[in-house]
């Protein structure tokens, strides 16, 4: 199957004070392929690279070495740009336009048949559930809704690759809760979704597939489950066995208590999770595999240790 | 070809096409507008015409300003007008309305911007201009002699050379002969007289006359060609009477009109009153109805001869009749 | 060509919009119209004055309107609308041909309504126009084309403040620099020669120049603004946006 992105050996250094080239580079050596149909997340601190690399995909930056190709094709050609909906971190469209006519540049920009063009406008706007709003000026917008405007105009062109570049930002639940079946919608038919976002929760829900950026270098790429894979086990030891729950719990590598009085037990490490094996237990003790949160495994790969530092 | 490299091409291209273009246009706009060089180059993109505009409202209100002009304040108005002519060249009111303003308290300054204006192709072909320029060099010697001062002959020159420009142009007045002719005058005699001018006047038409005998095939050029030659006798005759009731008994004066009518009408009977020539028959003037010499009639009838031999008596008159006829 | 026009058309469709672009023209034919009234303060002259008024004003809407993109453009690219756009299927060299043509609109028409009302004032106060004026203020309106690319220009290259200087004092200079254009090719090459579409003073004073001329300055107007245009779209094309 041909891959939707492809990233070879892309590297980023920006310029500084007299053009010079940074020390550091925002990405560097970033090798990736997201397959067809597929729904990426893109993960990363900030500063990590992950709007650099977006912007690669765009072409709106320039790589210092590496490609990029869209569906085979060179990221700066037409035909790529046709297939792609771009949605822009913290979009501010102009202050002077409204929805309608905004839209309709868009419109006339990816190539929609005038005919075609006001109802496909209506049904992006009302996807996005700012159909009321079409004919107010964006300057009075707030940025939650400016936000739903730039996910409507990157759907205008029924994208085959849909990026979005921290797409939750500013939504009120209810508009997270649309972006979601929106890319929900979108996955079931066939588009390659790729975006970023700080909200590791909705990432788990939503995505195939991660890539996590730390510094510029990619540090996992894969698929979800492949992150949060099976790595232990957890005892669930009702109220009434306490007692057996005391002797592991030295071995245990963490422990907490649960709904009926009783404590789980979670076994990581490979040594402990073997000894819980061997030994012979009540039989309403549960034992489950353990999988790893998105985020444990985001702040293990990445080496950062202060939750929410994202 | 990448898009860069069309982008480089176009743009080279594009630069050498247009500095080719730009090349000619600049000649062309230089056909069509030979004064621009003389547009001062002031960094005021290209306002210089509306700049002029306004200079010439302050130069106006500023001359309405003033009661009088003294030394500082008629330089003042010539360095204005100096201003408003490098901005637009063009600007005919200036040149004339400007020196007519200067001519009394500064009339070296009003000379120098008439001078300017001489300069333009085309303002510097109103006759007005060098009328202006040699009254005011002419004015100023005659103020010289009537307060017995030292007459500058070069101005006085430089006066009838503008006169004579003057007179050159295509739709000057009649009036500027005498202009012209006062000045050739007044170079010729420090008096400038009437009888000078006379003089003057007739030593011109005895050049015109030797001028049309040598160039016998070609038309007439000069005041002759510009002035009919009957308006320059009538002029001539009228200066003649002028003098002689002015003066009739001065020294020269005789010899000087009889002189003038020879040459203005050989072989002719003159009417000594009005210094003209009168028609065969005549016994008295018709202007003063003094008695006239009477010639052209038969000698036996008297009557006016049609041809050599009388029309009434058949008398033979052929001395007469040669003698008469013109 | 669609895309270049839809983005023309945000550029022109804005400013066309607002009501003090035609408050201004609306001044600027009141200053044409009180400047025919002055006829004691210009000794008779005060045709001249209306139709060097006409000609300044025509001038100088030209340049605020070219000076409209240096911070149309900077402001996309801040705000993240020319990001939407370039994401879609048009080049960067479409986007700022399109901001450029967008820009010659409102210059045009700009020039054309101030020129109007000009020939309208004159019409009434004086009878019939002569020709060489309509022909001096059609090299003013063709002038936008040259003017509109100088502004494109260092607004691809430089912040709004430093890009509307530069374009004002780059214009200022390719109507005074008239001490360089005996380095034939430089000037009217690269630095532009604004020059050529001034012919005020011969409209004014009545010097006739033909319809050649116009052609002449209107070919290189064009020549000149797709050599620029096209070095704005090399730099844009290198540029880092967002």
């Amino acid at each position: 199957m041909q891959n939707a992105i492809e990233i070879k050996g892309l590297t980023k250094f920006y310029r500084g004070k007299f053009f010079r080239l940074s020390v550091n580079p925002s990405l560097d050596n970033l090798n990736l392929n997201i397959p067809q149909g597929c729904v990426f997340g893109f993960l990363g601190h900030n500063g990590a690279g992950k709007t650099t690399a977006i912007k690669c995909l765009m072409d709106l930056i320039k790589p210092t070495k590496g490609s990029v190709t869209i569906f085979d094709l060179p990221v700066d050609s037409k035909e790529a740009r046709k297939k792609i909906g771009y949605l822009p971190d913290a979009p501010s469209f102009s202050s002077h336009l409204s929805p309608n006519q905004f839209l309709k540049t868009c419109a006339k920009l990816v190539g929609l048949d005038w005919q075609l063009r006001k109802q496909r406008i209506e049904e992006v706007l009302t996807d996005v559930g700012m159909l009321e709003y079409a004919s107010n000026n964006m300057g009075s917008f707030s940025r939650g809704m400016m936000q739903r405007i730039g996910i409507a105009q990157a759907l205008l062109n029924k994208p085959e690759l849909l990026i979005l570049d921290e797409p939750l930002v500013g939504l009120d639940p209810q508009g997270r809760r649309d972006l979601l079946t929106i890319v929900q919608k979108q996955k079931e038919l066939g588009t390659t979704v790729f975006f970023c976002s700080h909200i590791l929760s909705d990432v788990e829900k939503l995505c195939d597939s991660v890539g996590i950026l730390s510094k510029g270098k990619l540090l996992f790429a894969g698929a979800l489950n492949q992150l949060t894979s099976s790595d232990g086990i957890v005892v669930k030891f009702p109220a009434e066995h306490l007692a057996i729950a005391q002797s592991f719990m030295m071995q245990a590598d963490s422990s907490k208590k649960i709904d009926d009085g009783g404590v789980a037990l979670e076994f990581i490490t490979n040594n402990n999770w073997q000894l819980i094996k061997r030994a012979s237990l009540p039989s309403n003790v549960i034992i489950e595999a353990h999988h790893g949160t998105l985020e444990e495994e985001f702040f293990k790969l990445t080496g950062e240790d202060t939750p929410g530092n994202t | 070809m990448d898009s860069n490299k069309k982008l480089i091409v176009t743009f080279i291209c594009c630069f050498v096409i247009a500095g080719v273009l730009a090349i000619k246009l600049n000649r062309v706009q230089h056909q069509v507008s030979p004064t621009r060089k003389l547009v001062d180059n002031l960094p005021v993109a290209g306002s210089q015409k509306l700049l002029a505009d306004i200079q010439w409202m302050q130069f106006i209100q500023y001359i309405g300003r003033q009661k009088t002009l003294d030394k500082s304040s008629a330089a003042n108005v010539e360095k204005r007008l100096n201003n408003i002519i490098d901005l637009d060249p063009d600007f005919a009111k200036v040149y004339y309305d400007g020196a007519l303003v200067l001519m009394n308290d500064n009339p070296d300054g009003a000379l120098k911007v008439l001078e300017k204006g001489m300069l333009h192709p085309i303002i510097g072909r109103n006759w007005r201009l060098y009328m202006l320029a040699g009254h005011i060099l002419i004015q100023g010697e005659r103020a010289n002699r009537h307060a017995h001062l030292p007459i500058n002959y070069n101005r006085v020159k430089r006066a009838a050379l503008y006169f004579k420009k003057a007179m050159n142009c295509a739709d000057s007045q009649n009036y500027v002969v005498n202009q012209w002719l006062q000045a050739e005058a007044f170079n010729a005699s420090e008096t400038a007289s009437h009888l000078t001018q006379l003089q003057t006047m007739l030593r011109l038409y005895k050049k015109h006359l030797t001028d049309m005998q040598d160039n016998e095939n070609e038309m007439s050029t000069g005041i002759f060609g510009k002035y009919d030659t009957q308006e320059f006798i009538d002029k001539m005759i009228s200066e003649a009477l002028e003098l002689r009731q002015e003066s009739e008994n001065q020294k020269g004066l005789k010899a000087l009109l009889d002189e003038v009518v020879l040459t203005v009408f050989p072989n002719q009977e003159i009417d000594p009153y009005t210094l003209r020539p009168y028609p065969a028959g005549f016994r008295f003037s018709p202007q003063t109805g003094k008695p006239l010499k009477v010639h052209g009639v038969c000698k036996h009838c008297g009557r006016v001869l049609k041809g050599p031999f009388c029309w009434y008596d058949g008398t033979d008159n052929v001395a007469e009749w040669n003698k008469s006829k013109h | 060509m669609d895309e270049v026009n839809a983005i023309a058309e945000g550029v022109w469709g804005r400013i066309l919009r607002m009501k003090i672009l035609y408050f201004l023209i609306g001044c600027a034919w009141l200053h044409i119209i009180l400047s025919s009234q002055y006829e004691a303060l210009m000794l008779k002259e005060q045709k001249m004055l209306m139709a060097d008024m006409s000609f300044f004003l025509a001038g100088l809407g030209a340049v605020l309107s070219v000076l409209t993109l240096t911070f149309d453009l900077s402001k996309d690219l801040r705000q993240g609308t020319a990001i939407a756009y370039l994401s879609k299927s048009v080049s960067r060299t479409q986007y700022i041909f399109g901001k450029f043509l967008g820009t010659v609109w409102v210059g045009v028409v700009v020039t054309v309504l101030i020129a109007i009302g000009f020939f309208m004032i004159h019409n009434a106060t004086y009878g019939s126009l002569p020709v060489v004026m309509v022909k001096a203020h059609l090299l003013i309106i063709i002038s936008v084309l040259p003017m509109a690319a100088i502004a494109l220009f260092f607004s691809t290259i430089l912040s709004e403040a430093a890009a509307a200087v530069l374009t004002v004092a780059t214009i200022w200079m390719a109507y005074s620099a008239n001490a360089i254009s005996s380095v034939s090719m430089l000037y009217g090459g690269i630095v532009p020669d604004l020059s050529l579409f001034n012919m005020r003073m011969e409209a004014v004073h009545g010097t006739q120049f033909g319809w050649s001329y116009i052609g002449l300055a209107f070919i290189w107007s064009v020549v000149y603004s797709v050599g620029l245009v096209s070095l704005s779209g090399i730099f844009f094309n290198k540029r880092d946006l967002g």
